[in-house]
This record gives C-alpha cells, sequence and structure tokens, in this order.
C-alpha cells in the first residue's frame, strides 16, 4: 500500500479509536476491547490468568499478523503511534542519543510475561493503549491526582517524543516490542523450515544470537525471581490491603494484573473508584481503590466488573457481585451520633439490614452494630453518616477492623 | 404481635402497683376494687410496695362541662385541643406541668425532624407548619431553605448536615427544623387563647371518668384539690396513655430495648460556647477530639452536642443523653433517671469545660424541666398500625395523616383514622404517641409533629362527632379529610 493509502488506514483507526473511549460510546464494551486489541496486553493476561474472552481474539489476530509482518500494527493501527507522529511533525524531531541503546522494550516484554506466568506480569501499566485509554478518563476524575492519574502516561510519551524523538515507538513500547519479539520468532520459523537450520550464518552473526539468548534468559529469570519478590510483597500487606472494586483478585496478584487503565473508575456511576496514592504501596501505585466519602456501591450495579481488560477484577454477574465482600463495615460507637441525636442513618441504608440497633444487656445500652455475615461492604452506611470528618461507621478491609471500632 | 403481660385485665390499684412491684406475682384483684394482701413477696419487696389500701369514696366538684376534654398539652393535645375549638366544639386543654409542648418545649426535644419525604416533598403541614411559621415571625426557628429541600448537591448536603445530622439524614436536604423552646411555649398559649380553648396548667389528668365503656370526663389534680371535667368526647393525649388502664381498653407496653424509642433521655443545654474554637479545634485534631470523646463516656459522661442555630444563640449547644430503663412511666425509673441525668450532666460539662477548647468558659443554661420520654403504653385500636402497612403503597381510605417513610423503599407512611379508637371504650381518641401501633411502628412515627397530625384528626373528628351526634367509630370519614384538608393538613 502506498504511503498515502497508509496514512488514511491510521488516521481511520485514530478516529475509531476516539470514537471508542468517547463519553458517549457507540458499544458498552469499546472501552475494554480498545484495550484489548494490544496483544502486548493479551498475551500477557492470558499467561497471568489463562482467561481468553472474545475481546481477545482481536489482541491474538494481531499477535498472529505480528508473526508475519513486522510492526504492522505499529503501521497501520496505532493511534498512539499517529500521536506521536503527529508531535514530531508539529516539533521537528529531537535527539536520537538512543539510537545504540539495547531494545529495551523486549526486555520489559520478556520480564512481563515471565511474571505473568507467575500471575503478576510486571509492567502490564505500561501497555500504550492502556495510556490514552486512561487519559480518557479524566472526564471523570475529580481531584488533582485523579486528573494526573488519568493523563500521566499519555503526557509522559507526548514529553518523551518531543525531547527524544523516536525512542518510545522504537526502544521502549512493549506493545511494539511483542511485535519485533513475535516478528523475530516468525521469521526464525520461517528460516528454520527453509534452511533446516537452527542457526543462521557466521560466527558473528551466531555470537550475537547467543549473546541474545543469554539476555532472554536472564530477562526471564529476572522476571520470575522479581514477580515472586512484588507477589511476597502484596501478600504481606493482604491484611491490611485498601477497599478494591468487587470482582478484585488477591491483592498480591491485582497490583501486578491491574493496568491503571481507568476503565472501572469510568464506567462506576457512583464515582467511588479512585486512583491509589500510598494506601496500597509502591507497587499498588495509582491502582484503584474504593472510598465512600461520597456514594456508595450500589446494589443495582455490577459495571465496573465488566469493563476490566485484564481480569484484575472479574466479570461477575449482579447477583454475584452484590456478595463479592468489598470489606467489612464496623461502628466506632465513640463517634455515633445515635447517643445524641437518635441518628440511623446507617440504619435505614443498609441496603442488606446488616446494620441493626443492638441492645448489650452488660453495658445496659444500645448502640449499632454490623453483622459481619450479612455485610459486603457496599459503604451505604458510610457514605450517609453524619458524624463529621472522621466517620463514625466505616468500611475496613475483611479481617483488618481495628478493635477500637468492634462495635 | 404479643401482647404483654400488663395489658390483658389490668385495673387501676394493679396500674399503680405496678411500678412498685417487680419481680413478684401479679396482684388478683377483686373487680369490687377489693384489696388482697400480696402474696409470695420478698422481704425486700414487701418494703417497697406494703400491699394495698381501700380509699374512702368522696364526693368531686364538677368544674366545668365540655364538648371535648384533652389531656395533656404535648405535641398531640395541642393539635387536638387546637382542632377541636377551632371546628367549633367547646374544649378544655388539662396539663399537668406550668407550660405548654409538652417534649417538644419542656423535655428540649426542640428539633421537628424530616417534614419532607425523601424526594424533598413537604408530607407534613398542618398545625405543625402554622407553628413553624409563627416561629419564623419571631426569627425563632432554623431549618433549610425551601428551594433545597430534596437536594442531593453534596456541597449542600454537607453543608446542612454540619448544621445538624436532621437537616440531611440520608444523602439529602430535608426540612427539619431547629426550634425555640421557650417562644414555642409562648405561641402555643396564644394559639390556645385565640382558638378559644379552655386550659388549666398545673393541673394532673389523673382518671377518666366511666359508665361501663363510655368514658364521660377527666378527673384531675392541681393545687385546687380533685376536681372534674365532663364532655362528650375524651381525648387521651397523655403520651404514655396514662387514662387507658382505667378504661376497658387493651394496651401494649413491650418496646425492644434496641429501639430509640426504649430510652428515656435528660436533656440540657449549655451556653456561652465559643463554637468557633471548638470548630477549628475540631478540624485540626480530630482524631485527638475523638479520643476524648471516648474518655468523657468512659466517664460516664456524653459525647457530642447539637448546635442550637437560632439567631443569637451561636454559644449555645444542646445535648440530649439517653438512659435505658425498664419502664417510662415507672415512677422509680423516672427518678433514677432523673438523678442518673443530673449527675452525668455535670461530668460531661466538667470534663468538656476542662479539656475540650471552646468551653472554657461555658455553664449550664438549662435542664429539661421534663424528662424526655420515647416510648408508654400503646392502645389497641381499631385497627393497629405495623410494620407491614410501612412497605404499603396505597393509603388507607380513612387516611387522617402522610408521614415521610423511614427509606427510599418505603417513602410514605399512611395513617388511619382507626389507629385512634381505643377498642371497647366509646367517646374517646387516643392522639399522642400512644397511638394504636406496633413497636417499631410507633418508634418510627412517635415523634413531635407526628403526634401533632394525630391530635389534629382527633380534634377534627371530635368536633365533627359533637357536632352531628355520631358515634366517633360512625363519622363521614370523607368530611373528617375534607376539613382537615381545609386545615392545610397534606393527605392523598
Amino acid at each position: 500500500m502506498t504511503s498515502e493509502g497508509r496514512i488514511y488506514v491510521r488516521l481511520g483507526c485514530f478516529l475509531l479509536a476516539i470514537l471508542m473511549l468517547s463519553p458517549f460510546p457507540f458499544w458498552i464494551d469499546s472501552s475494554r476491547v480498545f484495550v484489548q486489541a494490544s496483544s502486548f496486553v493479551v498475551i500477557g493476561t492470558i499467561l497471568a490468568g489463562g482467561t481468553i474472552w472474545v475481546g481477545s481474539i482481536l489482541g491474538l489476530a494481531f499477535a498472529a499478523i505480528a508473526l508475519l509482518r513486522k510492526r504492522w500494527f505499529c503501521r497501520y493501527v496505532c493511534p498512539v503511534g499517529l500521536l506521536l507522529d503527529a508531535v514530531s511533525g508539529v516539533r521537528s524531531p529531537a535527539g536520537t542519543w538512543w539510537k545504540r541503546s539495547p531494545p529495551i522494550g523486549e526486555y520489559i516484554v520478556l520480564l512481563t510475561a515471565a511474571g505473568a506466568i507467575l500471575g503478576y506480569p510486571l509492567f502490564l501499566w505500561m501497555d500504550p493503549l492502556a495510556f490514552l485509554n486512561n487519559a480518557f478518563s479524566v472526564y471523570r476524575a475529580t481531584g488533582v491526582l485523579a486528573v494526573l492519574a488519568s493523563l500521566y502516561g499519555i503526557v509522559l510519551l507526548i514529553l518523551l517524543q518531543i525531547t527524544s524523538g523516536d525512542l518510545w515507538c522504537a526502544r521502549i513500547c512493549p506493545l511494539g516490542a511483542t511485535q519485533d519479539l513475535l516478528g523475530k520468532a516468525g521469521s526464525f520459523c520461517r528460516n528454520f523450515r527453509k534452511s533446516g537450520q537452527v542457526e543462521p550464518g557466521g560466527r558473528t552473526a551466531r555470537g550475537k544470537a547467543v549473546w541474545a539468548g543469554r539476555r532472554m534468559f536472564v530477562a526471564v529469570a529476572a522476571g520470575l525471581g522479581l514477580s515472586l519478590a512484588a507477589r511476597k510483597i502484596g501478600a504481606a500487606r493482604s491484611d491490611h490491603a485498601p477497599l478494591r472494586p468487587p470482582g478484585a483478585i488477591e491483592e498480591h496478584e491485582f497490583t501486578g494484573l491491574c493496568m491503571r487503565c481507568g476503565n472501572c473508575m469510568r464506567a462506576c456511576p457512583s464515582g467511588i473508584i479512585h486512583p491509589d496514592a500510598g494506601q496500597s504501596g509502591v507497587l499498588g501505585f495509582l491502582s484503584p481503590v474504593v472510598r465512600f466519602e461520597n456514594d456508595y456501591c450500589r446494589n443495582d450495579c455490577h459495571a465496573c466488573t465488566t469493563v476490566c481488560p485484564s481480569g484484575a477484577l472479574q466479570r461477575l454477574n449482579l447477583e454475584q457481585k452484590n456478595s463479592y465482600v468489598i470489606g467489612t463495615a464496623s461502628v466506632d460507637i465513640f463517634l455515633c451520633l445515635w447517643g445524641i441525636s437518635e441518628c440511623q442513618a446507617c440504619v435505614n441504608a443498609c441496603p442488606y439490614e446488616a446494620i441493626k440497633i443492638h441492645w448489650d444487656e452488660e453495658a445496659y445500652e444500645s448502640f449499632p452494630a454490623v453483622d459481619p455475615a450479612k455485610c459486603n461492604g457496599c459503604g451505604a452506611c458510610e457514605s450517609v453518616c453524619p458524624s463529621g470528618e472522621l466517620k463514625a461507621v466505616k468500611v475496613y478491609t475483611t479481617g483488618s477492623v481495628p478493635p477500637g471500632a468492634a462495635g | 404481635m404479643a401482647l404483654s403481660n400488663t395489658s390483658d385485665g389490668i385495673t387501676r390499684r394493679e396500674f399503680f402497683k405496678n411500678t412498685a412491684i417487680k419481680g413478684t406475682t401479679a396482684v388478683a384483684l377483686s373487680a369490687g376494687g377489693m384489696a388482697i394482701p400480696v402474696s409470695a413477696q420478698s422481704a425486700k419487696s414487701a418494703k417497697a410496695s406494703a400491699g394495698t389500701i381501700r380509699e374512702a369514696a368522696r364526693q368531686t366538684k364538677v368544674c366545668r362541662t365540655a364538648d371535648v376534654v384533652v389531656v395533656g398539652g404535648g405535641p398531640g393535645g395541642i393539635g387536638a385541643a387546637l382542632a377541636a375549638a377551632r371546628s367549633g366544639a367547646d374544649t378544655v386543654l388539662i396539663e399537668r406541668y406550668e407550660h405548654l409542648g409538652g417534649m417538644s418545649t419542656g423535655g428540649l426535644v426542640t428539633i421537628i425532624p424530616a417534614m419532607t419525604d425523601i424526594n424533598g416533598k413537604q408530607q407534613i403541614a398542618g398545625i405543625t407548619q402554622e407553628w413553624i411559621k409563627r416561629l419564623d415571625a419571631r426569627e425563632a426557628a432554623d431549618y433549610p431553605k425551601k428551594e433545597h429541600w430534596g437536594s442531593r448537591d453534596k456541597k449542600l448536603v454537607e453543608y446542612y448536615r454540619n448544621r445538624s445530622p436532621f437537616y440531611a439524614t440520608s444523602n439529602s436536604v430535608g426540612y427539619s427544623a431547629h426550634i425555640d423552646a421557650e417562644v414555642s411555649k409562648c405561641l402555643f398559649q396564644d394559639m390556645m387563647t385565640e382558638a378559644g380553648v379552655k386550659t388549666y396548667l398545673h393541673s394532673w389528668g389523673t382518671e377518666p371518668i366511666m359508665e361501663g365503656n363510655q368514658a364521660k370526663g377527666v378527673i384531675f389534680e392541681s393545687k385546687s384539690g380533685r376536681q372534674a371535667v365532663l364532655a362528650k368526647i375524651v381525648i387521651d393525649s397523655t403520651g404514655d396513655g396514662d387514662l387507658l388502664p382505667y378504661t376497658g381498653a387493651r394496651f401494649e407496653t413491650h418496646i425492644d430495648k434496641a429501639l430509640r424509642s426504649s430510652n428515656l433521655s435528660f436533656s440540657y443545654w449549655i451556653d456561652n460556647v465559643d463554637l468557633k474554637k471548638y470548630e477549628q479545634y475540631k478540624k485540626a485534631n480530630a482524631k485527638a477530639l475523638a479520643e476524648k470523646m471516648r474518655e468523657v463516656r468512659k466517664l460516664g459522661g456524653t459525647a457530642g452536642f447539637l448546635t442550637s442555630n437560632l439567631k443569637n444563640q451561636e454559644n449555645v449547644v444542646w445535648c440530649f443523653p439517653r438512659y435505658a430503663n425498664k419502664s417510662q412511666y415507672d415512677v422509680e425509673e423516672l427518678t433514677r433517671v432523673e438523678f442518673l441525668g443530673r449527675k452525668e450532666m455535670m461530668i460531661t460539662h466538667d470534663f468538656y469545660k476542662k479539656n475540650v477548647p471552646g468551653f472554657e468558659k461555658s455553664f449550664i443554661v438549662l435542664s429539661n424541666s421534663q424528662l424526655g420520654t420515647r416510648g408508654g403504653r400503646r392502645v389497641v385500636g381499631e385497627y393497629v398500625v405495623t410494620e407491614k402497612d410501612m412497605k404499603n403503597k396505597t393509603p388507607f381510605k380513612d387516611t387522617i395523616a402522610i408521614f415521610p417513610g423511614m427509606d427510599e423503599k418505603n417513602p410514605l407512611m399512611y395513617m388511619p383514622y382507626r389507629c385512634l379508637i381505643p377498642r371497647n371504650v366509646n367517646n374517646m381518641l387516643v392522639a399522642c404517641r400512644a397511638f394504636s401501633s406496633d413497636a417499631v411502628t410507633n418508634d418510627a412515627f412517635n415523634l413531635i409533629h407526628h403526634c401533632i397530625c394525630l391530635g389534629q384528626a382527633a380534634g377534627t373528628a371530635a368536633a365533627q362527632s359533637v357536632k352531628s351526634r355520631v358515634d366517633l367509630r360512625k363519622i363521614d370519614i370523607g368530611a373528617l379529610q375534607s376539613s382537615l384538608k381545609k386545615q392545610g393538613v397534606i393527605l392523598p
């Protein structure tokens, strides 16, 4: 195809991407499928979770093309690529100091793939389509942090493009590198079939190949090691983990499989899912956490569980979502207004009748108390609690209810 | 819905004794009032209750005859007396304290909550609205602006919630008012005078005059001695249904300890509080303050208060400690809680003064002249309103009031006229929190504005019955409803 023809294809793909990510999508699943178009994401998630959705087919198809045609996705489809090219077009290409640097992206892919086998795809969050997708969450962002959290990826890429030209696309982008690795594998197989030889040509070339093989081996080993470490750190924190959206997998895998694409935050009609800064440690940076200061997880909604492209949030139907335990509420009777204004806001708000006024014969007093067996941590109680800045009723990660709050 | 033991076959002597005897065998009394020595009593309780005596028969002066006599000048009685008098009945109101208003004034329950439903539509109006309008004229009420009722705007909700948790009980702003108790006392007496209600203060209506199952009037005690008012209709607005034990009416008394209404309260006001200083401290040291509240509660004090919000009362806060109890019409319990309340009031104030910034120069300016009561006897009426009715989406044919419901699923509660009519008694209505209901429903709908609504309906019905000479059970419901509507009551 002529280069002029190619530009029309690219523009078409770009427009399609915008349509898919717009606040008014023409298709309910579009933002999930958009991210799943990334072969990097799809391969990473399949290795990590072993789940294949209809949407994954797109990513797998592009992976198959990459076996035959070098970086076909980059050249024809990638909307991020077009965006970055446009940035370069406006501002003439900058430094090329990186031309002799190693293919960082390939190591990223290998590390991620190796980690994925242990359930912790280390750098899945570096996917460019996830970056772009995340940027479109900005219209739902509340607060400076949320705005930064949605835009950081795409802004970094643009800055990189301005300062260092094609560095991202050529050397770092894990989606590009996935295609490179697939392309190499493809040509290796083709050559192998043609010549029947494992090694192609001369000493130097062979040395290079061996060298590359070693580096790959080291990368894979490092990936396995790092992901084991990350899982361990995550497991150690799991009791103090922040509240995750419904459907979240185990904390020690969640921070790895979640690619910070922003889909869950965007999908939540209550606006209770926020990017995390600190609660879940370095590994959980910008991962979604649930906060109930303004609203709660409605019992007629399971939107967030249906939009996750990686499966960090498992797909749940409404019934499954309502029985998924986000956390457990607990009342601090010392902050509770029941005593001073007969407030029963939490009792009336609970959709599951999990909070009731409880009579304590010993104390000769009554106070609201939570039945943990009925509570799924939806936060209805916390969101209506009028006790002021410190809420008398709060949802805690199950198993970490503070002793002072046991009411 | 189980009837409690006390409700069956209770007699007047037993009622008197009930308060004294606890945990002993109930005493059987003959229908003629012959006293039978108390059996199987421990030495200790024998000291508390030394059997019974027989009072001498006596002549009692009839100080007045009327169409309608209302016993109790609290919210229920105010509604009943005003509505009856305004509907043309010659009305007498008997109040035991030196003021009108009951809980809303003497009890310092100076909050009228939830007059709007969850959508912000006003459901309670009538005399309650008239009262607030008169308070407004004196700048003696505070409530969210009308245009904000029903708003779910987070900033507004937060603003009003900080002012008072009653202004935004769920996630929306509602019509709830903080009111001035002293001004209200004056307004109520003005309203009585204007309506031509003959009011007796300092008069404790103790006993209905019964002829078989016909109520004929009421006996009351005062400095002037024991007197009687004869009337065609007797309305029990005593709150606890104090007249019921002397009639053939059945009533229930059990209230689950977990319910709000099972608690007494001892309310008081602290003045000269630097609330700005307090707010600043609270903002900067929320956790430290919470720790202090933990401490004061361990000492036996009360954590937290509401701000008055009324004009020129920027330094006044309201405290509403709760007290669990065995019974809210047991004089021993009432005395115990009164003593305990005062003691803990001092503990609380001492602690605040010493430990909480803003309270350094504060002082206790007022404590309730009537102990806060929330639940007592509940009459068994022609219709018993139950939890099931809270879910009822269609109004009763004899709906006389609509109350905003408890949650989004049950936004409206319809009240039938029949829940004011005691079974087995004629010429009597119960217009107060003793209306015919189960404990849970009573807990939800026995507040000040609810009682005014019930009173207004009862008073109107009584006047209609007198005027048309038709039994209370057979009055024209359509006429009652249209009369209520004319009075500004919101009906379906």
